[in-house]
């Protein structure tokens, strides 16, 4: 069996007004990584590429050993896959869906659809068509992990969704990974989602992977240094400061490589630190994006 | 190919499909049982029998194929263990079993009932090429609703398709069509026998072409 559940290797898609480029990602058996980017940065392309629905133009792609999009149809036996804009068949009943899948997948798990079925708090006998929007994702989603695929991939699950909703389907995927043979690739642009349930993250953005790594390492890191300045005196240029934002004798320098030394160097330089803050995922995605398209411009 | 998930593709499309189903053989029935009944309702029956036909033809790959893609059901069709290739296999043969089975027994209904009504036999050659364009338009539609994947250009497909019935009327323009007709006997002119080889040609051109073009396709959903 293959060290990592899903690769990514040089992966680029060319469409007419957006490219997909050079798409490197590893994610490794039992662990559940958080895709992140803003809307139209090459998320849904990248899932769609690792389910095998579009073909790259150039890279490799191995999902569960499986090279893709070539063998996608013995990937997908494992793969349980879901995505925001992915719809049940409004004419048809919840139950006839559970029928159906069941009687496609031999792993189908019936005592784990049923707990679910009631977590989820979801009528069988309901139509489709009369289901609340987080009622329908959450009936995909059962229909997905009743199936136990060892890799699950979800495209925006949780957009749209109330806090409720969210905190269920989140707490579900938490649960899924008791069983560290399986893995999650979570694509959102909520990063308190992804922050909550992954161990690993990736930012992509405008086609481009920009950051890859464990979660503790990105919080470690990243880290806002509040600075006053004594007159006369400016600001040193650190490594790893990637922004600073000076107003008056006040400013906030920014860094991606923080250690200890970085506070005791402005110290030594004179300037007196007031604070250094841990940064929220969410921040640091922003910083990070905004890092990365200076550097597109420069 | 995985025969069996591509049985069970082709039977959630018949069972999403039941209404149309149920309608189209009710339809049918009917309309054979007006043309046995002759006279004047039988013209009405033939009618109503070719309309029920084209209904089927619209309405199958409408159902099947257009919507699921615009009812974003595809993407859960595709994340099912099976191959782009396969999901053509499952709708071009779902779509078209049904099809068949209905509109084999209309046609052959409504003809065998012509042919033993009495001295009928010279519109059998137009009854055929008629019972014809429903299979003709619903090849086309499939077609273009698999390998384009553009509800626009289904609806193009079905309204080129509708026209294409008012250029009947040129039939009887080829000399001793309308004559033929008259007939006791079937005469299988060589215009009709040009014009149902054309048919033919161009089902069988549709069908081939949806699984060639959709082996060279690269995206799917």
């Amino acid at each position: 069996m293959s060290d990592v559940a899903l690769k990514l290797d040089g992966v680029g898609k060319h469409y007419k007004f957006f490219e997909l480029d050079d798409v490197r990602l590893e994610l490794p058996h039992g662990h559940i990584m958080g895709f992140i980017g803003p809307n139209g940065a090459g998320k849904s392309t990248t899932i769609r590429i690792l389910m095998g629905l579009v073909h790259q133009d150039r890279g490799e792609v191995t999902v569960l050993g499986h090279r893709m999009p070539e063998d996608q149809a013995a990937a997908k036996w494992d793969i349980g896959f879901a995505s925001e804009d992915m719809r049940l068949y409004n004419e048809a009943t919840l139950d006839w869906h559970l029928r159906f899948v069941r009687s496609i997948f031999p792993s189908w798990d019936e005592q784990y659809a049923q707990l679910l079925l009631k977590r989820f708090d979801l009528k069988p006998a309901q139509h489709i068509k009369g289901l609340s929007h987080g009622q329908r994702t959450k009936a995909a989603l059962l229909l997905v992990l009743a199936r136990r695929p060892r890799l699950l991939i979800l495209d925006e699950p949780t957009t749209g969704l109330d806090p409720v909703a969210r905190h269920e389907i989140l707490r579900e995927l938490t649960d899924v990974m008791s069983d560290d043979r399986r893995s999650i690739l979570f694509s959102s642009h909520n990063t308190q989602d992804v922050e909550q349930i992954s161990d690993q993250i990736t930012f992509i953005d405008r086609g481009r992977i920009i950051d890859s790594r464990d979660k503790e390492t990105f919080i470690d890191r990243w880290r806002r240094i509040r600075v006053e300045l004594p007159s006369g005196i400016q600001m040193p240029a650190l490594t790893g400061v990637i922004d600073i934002q000076q107003s008056g004798r006040l400013a906030v320098a920014t860094t991606n490589a923080f250690d200890g030394v970085m506070p005791r160097a402005y110290e030594a330089a004179g300037i007196h630190v007031h604070a250094v803050e841990n940064m929220t995922l969410e921040e640091i995605f922003v910083q990070n994006v905004q890092h990365s398209r200076e550097g597109e411009h420069a | 190919m995985n025969r069996a998930l591509v049985g069970r593709l082709i039977l959630k499309d018949w069972y999403l499909s039941r209404l149309t189903l149920a309608l189209v053989a009710a339809g049918g029935s009917v309309s054979i049982g007006v043309v046995y009944v002759g006279g004047s309702l039988g013209f009405i029956g033939l009618l109503t029998s070719l309309m029920t036909t084209i209904f089927l033809s619209i309405l199958l790959p409408t159902t099947t194929i257009v919507n699921e893609r615009k009812n974003h059901n595809l993407a859960f069709v595709m994340s099912l263990p099976i191959s782009p290739m396969e999901y053509t296999a499952a709708k071009v043969l779902g779509n078209l079993s049904a099809f068949l089975v209905l509109w084999a027994i209309i046609a052959i209904s409504v003809i065998v009932t012509i042919a033993r009504a009495g001295p009928f036999g010279g519109v059998i050659p137009l009854a055929t090429m008629a019972a014809l364009s429903p299979f003709v338009t619903f090849c086309l539609l499939t077609a273009v609703s698999i390998v384009v994947e553009s509800e626009m250009w289904a609806m193009i497909t079905m309204g080129a398709s509708n026209c294409a019935y008012s250029f009947w009327f040129l039939l009887f323009r080829i000399p001793g069509f309308s004559e033929n007709m008259k007939s006791p006997v079937p005469i299988w002119s060589r215009p009709v026998l040009l014009i149902l080889a054309g048919q033919i040609t161009v089902i069988v051109a549709a069908l081939v072409l949806t699984f060639y073009l959709q082996s060279r396709k690269r995206d799917f959903v």
